[in-house]
């Protein structure tokens, strides 16, 4: 990080450090903002999931209320998924997508570093529920009629309404942002089919975020109003309560792929470069995640079985439900040929994404059995969906991050994180992990209801429910080990060269970290994997002459004075409208200074 | 969104597509935007069916002469909108400043006739919460005249640049992107108006 | 030392995946069976268990490739000092095209039983015996309209008749379901949702809401009682019956004076079919369970606590203690004196 800023201008001054950071456009600094702040937010996720883990670890507890309880597990799973693991996938787009496409900021810099501050207030704002006692408790899902103003009074649903919608403005922004920067600024030579499977599973989430956000938007704008202005969509009498949950789950079931894409991107990364061996089946990798995305907006019904839509719709979604195995099976086939026949290093991001394909293909077998809609009357809201929805975005996007993490610190910051550790963080995880969500297919089995803050003590739950917690805690042991690894790292870690990894995709050719402008001279792509072509096969090419002109846009404050604004009118309607009204004033002249503001 | 920012870099031009980032951007936008009204939409053709037998609902008082008549004056808004795209094109600047103003116009008279509709149907006590009808007609309609209020104002600050003299022949971009925002504004319309008002309720 | 190392790694490796599929084959490990979905009692409960035990062995095969080649090739293709740069291989797309066609075809199979079970699931029986549900906030009201009475959170049913179980719920979606007996549908406001089954043993099966549906989601149990017919036919004679008047003088009668007087007012809320008080009042309130047969329900509170008389009074006292946030109120000493509610208790544990 040091290096970076005093690379930029001879700043001294820490408040212009800060007034820098918070008005930079730079592609790499709002990635790191992105990486801390997800961090962040994963141990505030994590720590709920103790205090869920904790309350269930004997049967009868009291130790937390249920009212809190339902606090805690709603909140764990927005925190995770829309502050953590989705943030942090957008961390590794905003900090690596650039430098593999050999270009030097993102299409809209301005747009992206909105994002991250719209990303930041809209976390705070569906936080703070918890600092007035009334957090959303009624599920990730907010399913209807619960999640009414009758059944769930005061300010926790508008929580839930307002802060996700804020997030989505977020998501949505950073989602438009990156497929014009995909699609528009690849460095010349770059195709589609020569582009780094990473920046192919960006781009297909990205589609995906713009196609599905939407759809949630206007199901939280149609809850709102059913809450504050007496609209009757989801009531039972004059709409439909179970048109909630369509809306929910089209949006929602992209959603899942939106978390677990990214994921695949880096493990199709990772894999090679350890491997010393190009991906196996680089077009059917690609082509299959166009397939998962695709297929992923037809399966919905999958989460409503039990709701009764009749048994043909059953039978059709269960039919597409399955589908989408296969084109996700041909993609864990091609990681297994990939690392087949390679020259294999175990370093811990390479532990970590082997890893992925073990945990990632247990929890997506469970998903097959789900989709077996007789069998989801048995597990559905059971603990077996707890099980496999943990063994996805756990076992699955979250050792992907992580994966990703331990692989592009060097690029990051120049250094290495330490191994040694990071050996120790792996082990701890996986076992950690499994200990944590293994049992709770059992629990699944038994009968064993998800969201409940109690059980009773002769059903046979106690003892899975005894080691899922000590498993929770080890993982926490092993996250914590992780963050000391990061900071210990940046501090003082081994310093790292442009290329740690023998690597084969474009962001390695540029300096550790990377300057400002990110290449001295636009790349110059003729080949898939173009810096290992380049080093193993065209080694006697020169090096291009660099660019004269390199421009690179001002910072600005105007972003975060536009989604400070946006926070307001969110809080507005959780407490009283005229804080929307600030909030507006605020916004309208943060867009007005941002039409006028020079930015050439 | 009407963001401005140009992309960082080197040439102006050399993208990837050959398309500007601000009009791949507006694109992407409008694709998003399908499934904001596509929802809306779906959720109307859902509720579609509970609607025939309300004591007061779309039977009683859709008016189809009056707003196939709003219809036909933003369908025209496009024409006028093409006529000043091309106006500017040629370098004619007060004829484009007419003929975006003729569309700004239109637009303000398609949002008084639907506010006019609102008002006689809140006479007849149709409110945004008195029945499956008030809520769905009311927020469909409503997002699309948002976005027709957008729309508006976006083109009278283009005829006022104009008037500043920052709106000249080698910007027609930033009208073109403006063009195929109001367009599809202007083509959403034709499938509510079809879905919400043509097609019988039975 | 780099060896040894190695070997180590590879060991752990290695014990993963016998550890994970021992557990994996362990279902019989699993903790309990009151609620389990592996002890079955009813033909709909196994015609789910029928289809998931040969998924469940496919699954067994894909887990124990997919980890074994995983491991395996983790450790055969280490790199060692001084290897090459392996072939450069981007693929093979004879091979590819086998592995799209492989999972279709184990998808196939999966799919045809699937399907036939979903429609199996779906088909209404002939002439059944039908049971009302309605979900409350958090307990179960079970109507028998063909017998014309109701009662709360303990279901009875003949045993080897198809039963309908049709449902609604009268405030937001609950889900029932009793693992042993059938699998579960939404109960769903401002619709009806239907489950079908025939109970194949006699006996109490437990079941549970299974839809988040508020604070007291974890406290919204149930019981099924499958009787032999004889047995079912008295029970339902039983309830229509109405519920036993005490006798005069008994702490039964003071009971049930107490139950309509003023401090408590238990009718406002609970109906006891047949029950009057001296002025006339009947005992008609539709806010809480009907508590005709309360003395015969093993779980009070939708199994917040066991049946038992000391229960019972704490539960009048402070239903909020067991079931924090549920519908009943409290009541007081100044409401209720200890000696009223004792009565109460013998009252209503009399109602059977
Ligand atoms: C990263 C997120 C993620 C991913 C990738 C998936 C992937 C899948 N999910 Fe999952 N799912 C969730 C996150 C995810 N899910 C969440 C969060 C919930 C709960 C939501 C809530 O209610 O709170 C959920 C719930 C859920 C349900 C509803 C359960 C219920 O509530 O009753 C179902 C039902 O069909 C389902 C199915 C699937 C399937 C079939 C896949 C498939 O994509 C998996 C495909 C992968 C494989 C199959 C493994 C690899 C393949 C091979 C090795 C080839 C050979 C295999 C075969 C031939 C079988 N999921
Ligand atoms: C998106 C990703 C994600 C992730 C990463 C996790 C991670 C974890 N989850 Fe979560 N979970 C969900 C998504 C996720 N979960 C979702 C979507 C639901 C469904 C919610 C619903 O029903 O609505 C759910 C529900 C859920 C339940 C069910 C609750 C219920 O139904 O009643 C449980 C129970 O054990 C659980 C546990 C855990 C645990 C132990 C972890 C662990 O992996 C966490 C590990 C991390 C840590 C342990 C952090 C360590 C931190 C510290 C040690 C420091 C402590 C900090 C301070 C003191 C300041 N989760
Ligand atoms: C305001 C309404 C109300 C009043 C007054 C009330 N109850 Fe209740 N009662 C309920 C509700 C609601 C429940 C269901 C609670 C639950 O399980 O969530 C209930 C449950 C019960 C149960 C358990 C029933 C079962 O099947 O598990 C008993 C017993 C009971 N009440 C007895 C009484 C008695 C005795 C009184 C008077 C002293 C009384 N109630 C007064 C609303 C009321
Ligand atoms: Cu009723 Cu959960
Ligand atoms: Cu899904």
């Amino acid at each position: 990080m040091a290096q970076a800023v005093a690379a930029k201008e001879e700043q001294t001054d820490r408040w212009a450090i800060i007034w820098d950071w918070i008005t930079t456009s730079d592609h790499k600094k709002i990635g790191l903002l992105y990486f801390w702040t997800s961090l962040t937010f994963f141990f505030v996720g994590g720590f709920l999931a103790l205090g869920v883990r904790s309350q269930l670890a004997v049967p009868n507890s009291t130790m937390i209320s249920p009212d809190v309880y339902n606090q805690f597990f709603t909140m764990h799973a927005l925190v995770m998924i829309f502050l953590a693991l989705m943030p942090m996938s957008v961390a590794f787009f905003n900090f690596i997508i650039p430098l593999q496409i050999g270009a030097r900021d993102v299409a809209f810099p301005r747009l992206n570093s909105f994002s991250y501050w719209v990303y930041l207030f809209g976390g705070i704002l569906l936080c703070s529920g918890f600092l007035f006692g009334d957090a959303p408790d009624i599920g990730w899902t907010g399913y209807a009629s619960l999640s009414s103003a009758q059944y769930t009074p005061g300010a926790s649903g508008d929580f839930y309404v307002m802060g996700l919608q804020v997030l989505g403005i977020s998501t949505l922004a950073g989602g438009l942002n990156f497929f014009v920067t995909i699609i528009n600024m690849r460095a010349p030579g770059m195709s589609l089919m020569r582009m780094p499977i990473f920046v192919w599973m960006t781009m297909i989430t990205v589609v995906l975020i713009m196609l599905a956000f939407p759809t949630l938007a206007i199901a939280l704008f149609a809850l709102m109003m059913d809450r504050n202005f007496d609209t009757v969509f989801f009531s039972a009498t004059e709409g439909s309560v179970v048109m909630w949950q369509h809306l929910f789950w089209i949006f929602g079931h992209p959603e899942v792929y939106i978390l677990i894409l990214p994921a695949f991107g880096i493990i199709s990364e990772v894999l090679p470069t350890f491997s010393r061996k190009p991906l196996f089946g680089y077009s059917f990798v690609v082509f299959s995640g166009i397939a998962i995305a695709f297929l992923g907006f037809g399966v919905w019904v999958h989460h409503m079985f039990t709701v009764g839509v009749g048994p043909i719709p059953n039978m059709v979604f269960s039919t597409t439900t399955m589908l989408i195995a296969i084109p996700t099976g041909v993609k864990i086939l091609n990681w297994l040929a990939t690392l087949w026949g390679g020259s294999i290093r175990l370093t811990t991001a390479m532990l970590f994404a082997v890893a992925f394909v073990g945990m990632f293909t247990i929890g997506g077998i469970s998903g097959v059995m789900h989709a077996a809609v007789p069998i989801d009357y048995w597990q559905h809201d059971t603990y077996f969906v707890v099980a496999h929805l943990h063994y996805v975005l756990f076992g699955g996007t979250m050792f992907g991050l992580i994966a990703g993490t331990y692989y592009w610190f060097p690029k990051w910051y120049g250094r290495y994180m330490s191994e040694s550790l990071g050996k120790i963080h792996f082990w701890l995880t996986l076992i950690g992990f499994n200990l944590t969500f293994f049992p709770m297919h059992f629990l699944g089995v038994d009968g064993m209801p998800r969201r409940i803050y109690t059980y009773p003590s002769d059903y046979g739950y106690e003892l899975w429910n005894l080691v899922a917690t000590v498993g929770a805690y080890m993982l926490g042991i092993g996250m914590l080990l992780m963050v000391w690894n990061l900071i210990k790292s940046v501090r003082s870690g081994e310093p790292a060269p442009a290329d740690p990894w023998d690597g084969r995709t474009i962001e390695w050719t540029t300096a550790s970290p990377p300057a400002k402008h990110n290449f001295d001279a636009t790349p110059q792509i003729r080949a898939r994997d173009d810096f290992w072509d380049k080093k193993y096969n065209r080694t006697d090419e020169a090096e291009p002459p660099a660019d004269e002109h390199i421009h690179l846009p001002p910072g600005s404050y105007v972003p975060l004075l536009v989604s400070f604004g946006l926070m307001l009118m969110g809080a507005g309607v959780i407490f009283t409208l005229w804080i929307s009204v600030i909030g507006g004033i605020i916004t309208a002249v943060g867009l007005f200074a941002w039409a006028f503001e020079p930015n050439d | 969104m009407a963001s401005t920012d140009h992309h960082a870099g080197h040439d102006e031009h050399a993208t990837t597509t050959g398309i500007t980032h601000n009009k791949m951007m507006m694109w992407s936008f409008l694709a998003s935007d399908c499934m904001f009204f596509g929802t809306l939409i779906m959720m109307y053709m859902v509720y579609r069916p509970d609607m025939a037998d309300l004591e007061i609902g779309p039977n009683q008082l859709l008016d189809i002469p009056f707003s196939s008549l709003m219809t036909f004056v933003l369908l025209m808004s496009s024409l006028a909108f093409v006529l000043g795209l091309s106006a500017l094109q040629r370098g004619n600047h007060a004829g484009m400043r007419i003929w975006l103003s003729t569309t700004a116009l239109m637009g303000l008279l398609f949002l008084g006739g639907e506010t006019f509709e609102y008002l006689k149907f809140y006479d007849e006590g149709i409110t945004i919460g008195s029945n499956i009808f008030g809520t769905a007609y009311f927020v469909t309609t409503g997002f699309h005249k948002v976005h027709v209020a957008i729309g508006v104002i976006w083109l009278l600050g283009l005829v006022l640049m104009s008037y500043r003299g920052r709106l000249g022949v080698e910007n027609e971009e930033k009208v073109e992107i403006a063009g195929l925002y109001w367009h599809f504004v202007d083509i959403v319309w034709i499938v509510i108006f079809t879905f919400v008002f043509l097609v019988p309720y039975r | 030392m780099a060896d040894w190392i190695r070997c180590k790694r590879g060991v752990a490796l290695g014990a993963l995946v016998p550890l994970l599929a021992l557990t994996l084959a362990g279902c019989g490990i699993t903790g309990g069976e009151v609620q389990s979905a592996s002890e079955l009692a009813g033909d709909n409960a196994r015609a789910i268990w029928n289809l998931f035990v040969p998924i469940f062995w496919l699954s067994v095969v894909i887990f124990v490739l997919v980890q074994g080649a995983l491991i395996w090739a983790v450790i055969k293709f280490r790199r060692k000092e001084g290897d090459p740069v392996p072939a450069q291989l981007h693929g093979n797309t004879k091979v590819e095209v086998a592995w799209t066609i492989a999972p279709a075809i184990i998808l196939a199979v999966i799919l045809v039983p699937t399907i036939t079970t979903i429609a199996d699931l779906a088909s209404e029986p002939d002439d059944p015996y039908t049971v009302d549900v309605i979900g409350h906030q958090w307990w179960w009201e079970f109507e028998y309209e063909e017998d014309g009475f109701v009662t709360g959170n303990v279901m009875h049913i003949p045993v080897d008749t198809p039963i309908q179980v049709r449902m609604t719920a009268s405030d937001v979606i609950h889900s029932f379901y009793a693992p042993q007996l059938f699998g579960k549908q939404d109960v769903i406001p401002g619709r009806e949702t239907n489950i079908y089954f025939t109970a194949e043993q006699t006996g109490e099966f437990y079941g549970q809401c299974y839809e988040f549906c508020g604070i007291q989601h974890a406290n919204m149990h149930f019981r099924i009682v499958v009787h032999e017919q004889d047995e079912f036919d008295d029970w339902v004679a039983s309830q229509q019956e109405g519920a036993t008047e005490p006798e005069e003088g008994t702490i039964e009668a003071q009971g049930k004076e107490v139950f309509f007087q003023a401090g408590a007012a238990c009718h406002a809320c609970h109906a006891i079919d047949g029950a009057v008080a001296e002025d006339g009042t009947e005992a008609a309130g539709q806010v809480g369970p009907n508590l005709t047969n309360i003395g015969d329900r093993p779980i009070i509170g939708a199994g917040s606590l066991e049946n038992t008389p000391e229960n019972m009074f704490d539960w009048i006292r402070n239903p909020q203690e067991s079931k924090p946030g549920n519908e009943m109120p409290a009541f007081s000493e100044d409401q209720i004196s200890d000696e009223d509610l004792e009565a109460l208790v013998a009252y209503l544990n009399s109602l059977r």
